[in-house]
């Protein structure tokens, strides 16, 4: 495989320069510390220390932005996330499978630059794309947007009184910077795609950023012709299984919707704990189940089981939480990617 | 009382005798416990909640029960081991909840209570397994011992539903069942419930299960009884467990492997197969589809 090519990046402000240092930092420390690795640095020490490290090398011209940028793009896709799954167009791919149509395609959109390259952005005002490859029978498409938001912090409220003895209440917020990197990768041989958003702020709206990124790619990739895998049965199955001894993952959280629109939900003891395991629950739920729709599965999907064909890689309990409503599938925690990858095969195949 | 730690707390602490003596059989009732909160097992109770502390706290210092430090989110009372929140706010800078996603700040978002979990003392009866968070450096991936599975050679029939088939210490059993023995056999292998002798874990049904899945089937039209038995199904389920084990011990690998010698701690019979919870498997589709496959 040829590696990606680094474009030129555009002219980083000052704020994103500061902003991207934080993002890295914000990483998980082995992951800053494989990078440290990557880059021939030290790799001991608290997250302070590393931080310093970064910043001194920034200063002294031995490590670039773009390089960090490059890096971040590699971790984020595997990190907190939101994923859309797809099934593929029913149509020829044959056309798609070729990467110089490909090539010819964007250039028809005056996109030829980011075939097999990379643009390394940092904080783009709107969704902007930063990458287009085609290797390994896989079209993955990258795009970057910064987005800011505000979180309620009641412990910095204060209050005051104005000169005529009026009480002033002063509601706090935290303001944050967020990068936001959506990837749509479509496996051109099994036919399936997904759409991965890194996690947005609490309440976020992914539909939104979905539909931002197929208006972005439109004039050339038509997300109408793939069809949204139903989520909702997964919750069921999942739950299912457990019940009957071949748990596959542990229920933390199951939320269904009756048919005529009720709503019931079962949440186990703790993250450690299974909703399963006191009968008059557990009867009550296989009932509901057997009468409704998952609408909320928030699910530890385990470590050993193997349930299919592909060996499960996992070497730890994975978090998992399937919102069957939005048909998308969060991954509240960071992971590795074949665990990400193992764990959305098993949603598909289980849908 | 049931437990022995109850009965030697209740001794040294007359006053408490009372609470101890209720706590013990809620406890036991129970039959485990995860995540036990002194404010809500006060409250079903209805006593005062000092004193359920001071017990719960006396039973862990037992070892009955095992005493954990967490911090309960404030939105919606996801608890999270201490440990595990100091881990994430160390690793990722931030600890959010398992369950609503708020960012946890203890004093702030969230607070520190301590619960109670069942501790090494307390030693399993009859109950329904749930499913453990699991450690892959010190557990080792458990292969299912016997599989219930369908016939794939063409025999199936009305006397001939599915067969057992052997993996490990049971390759070669390939035991082909009807329906009597399917019974016993599909709710044996679907059951998590477990029951802990002499350390050996073995998986079991209760006989009010069994009775009740009977009934089932027979409405179903894929067991018949009359006569009697039809008021006790109980009674039927002990008669037809015994022609079971002869004709499952037909097959000598088999031997001695179901055992009806158990009682839970309500003293009801127990049906077991000696085999760990997650070492059997169920290959099969359904029960149904087994007899509509037989009768075409």
């Amino acid at each position: 495989m040829e590696p990606i090519k680094l474009l030129q990046p555009p002219e980083y402000t000052m704020d994103e320069r500061e902003a991207l240092v934080d993002f890295v930092l914000a990483l998980r420390k082995s992951n800053i510390q494989d990078f440290l690795k990557q880059a021939e640095m030290p790799r001991s020490g608290t997250k302070p220390d590393l931080r310093s490290r970064v910043e001194e090398a920034i200063e002294e011209g031995r490590l670039s932005y773009e390089r960090l940028v490059d890096f971040l793009d590699s971790v984020a896709p595997w990190g907190k996330q939101h994923v859309f799954l797809y099934q593929g167009p029913r149509g020829d791919l044959r056309a798609w499978k070729d990467p110089e149509h490909l090539l010819l395609l964007l250039k028809q959109h005056r996109l030829g630059k980011f075939f097999n390259a990379r643009l390394p952005l940092i904080l783009p005002d709107t969704l902007m794309l930063s990458s287009v490859t085609h290797y390994d029978g896989r079209l993955c498409v990258s795009a970057v947007q910064k987005r800011e938001y505000t979180e309620r912090a009641p412990e910095h409220d204060d209050e005051k009184e104005t000169e005529d003895g009026e009480k002033i209440i002063l509601r706090a917020y935290v303001h944050h910077l967020t990068r936001t990197l959506a990837v749509f990768e479509w496996d051109l041989n099994a036919n399936v795609a997904m759409l991965q958003i890194t996690q947005l702020q609490r309440e976020g709206d992914y539909e939104e950023v979905a539909k931002e990124f197929f208006q972005l790619v439109s004039p050339w990739l038509d997300i109408n012709q793939f069809g949204v895998v139903d989520l909702r049965p997964v919750i069921r199955k999942l739950h299912e299984l457990e019940g009957n001894g071949h748990a596959e993952a542990r229920s933390h959280g199951i939320h269904y919707r009756s048919l005529r629109g009720r709503q019931v939900s079962a949440q186990s003891p703790s993250p450690r704990d299974s909703v399963l395991g006191e009968p008059f629950i557990d009867n009550a739920m296989a009932s509901v189940r057997n009468n409704g729709v998952g609408h909320l599965g928030n699910f530890y999907w385990l470590a050993g089981i193997n349930s299919g064909p592909v060996a499960n890689p996992l070497k730890g309990d994975a978090h998992v939480i399937i919102v069957g409503a939005k048909s998308r599938v969060n991954f509240p925690t960071p992971n590795t990617e074949d665990v990400v990858r193992y764990v959305l095969h098993r949603v598909r195949t289980l849908s | 009382m049931f437990f022995t730690e109850c009965a030697r707390l209740a001794e040294r602490h007359p006053d408490l005798a009372v609470a101890v003596q209720r706590i013990d059989a809620q406890l036991r009732e129970m039959g485990t416990a995860e995540v036990i909160r002194v404010d809500d097992l006060a409250s079903f109770l209805g006593m005062d909640p000092n004193q359920v502390s001071a017990v719960l706290e006396n039973l862990a210092q037992e070892g009955l029960l095992l005493a954990e430090e967490m911090v309960e989110c404030d939105h919606c009372g996801m608890p999270v081991l201490r440990s595990e929140y100091e881990d994430l706010r160390e690793e990722d800078g931030e600890c959010r909840c398992t369950s609503c996603d708020c960012a946890l700040v203890d004093g702030g978002t969230a607070h520190t209570i301590t619960t109670y979990r069942r501790g090494e003392k307390w030693e399993i009866e009859a109950t329904i397994a749930p499913t453990p968070a699991r450690d892959v450096n010190t557990e080792p991936v458990i292969v299912p011992a016997l599989v219930l599975d369908e016939i794939k050679d063409g025999e199936t029939n009305k006397a001939l539903l599915a067969r057992i088939v052997g993996c490990g210490r049971f390759d070669g059993v390939n035991k082909k069942i009807g329906s009597r023995e399917l019974f016993f056999i599909y709710l044996l292998f679907r059951s998590t419930r477990f029951h802990d002798v002499a350390g050996e874990r073995m998986t079991v049904i209760t006989e009010e299960e069994a009775a009740q899945e009977l009934l089932k089937w027979r409405d179903n039209g894929y067991l018949q009884f009359s006569g009697k038995d039809q008021d006790r199904p109980a009674h039927r389920i002990q008669k037809m467990w015994g022609e079971f084990v002869r004709q499952i011990e037909k097959e000598k690998n088999l031997k001695k492997l179901f055992t009806n010698d158990h009682k839970d701690v309500n003293g009801q019979r127990l049906y077991g197969l000696r085999l760990r919870p997650n070492e059997k498997q169920i290959l099969v589709p359904s029960i149904p589809a087994l007899f509509s496959k037989a009768n075409t």
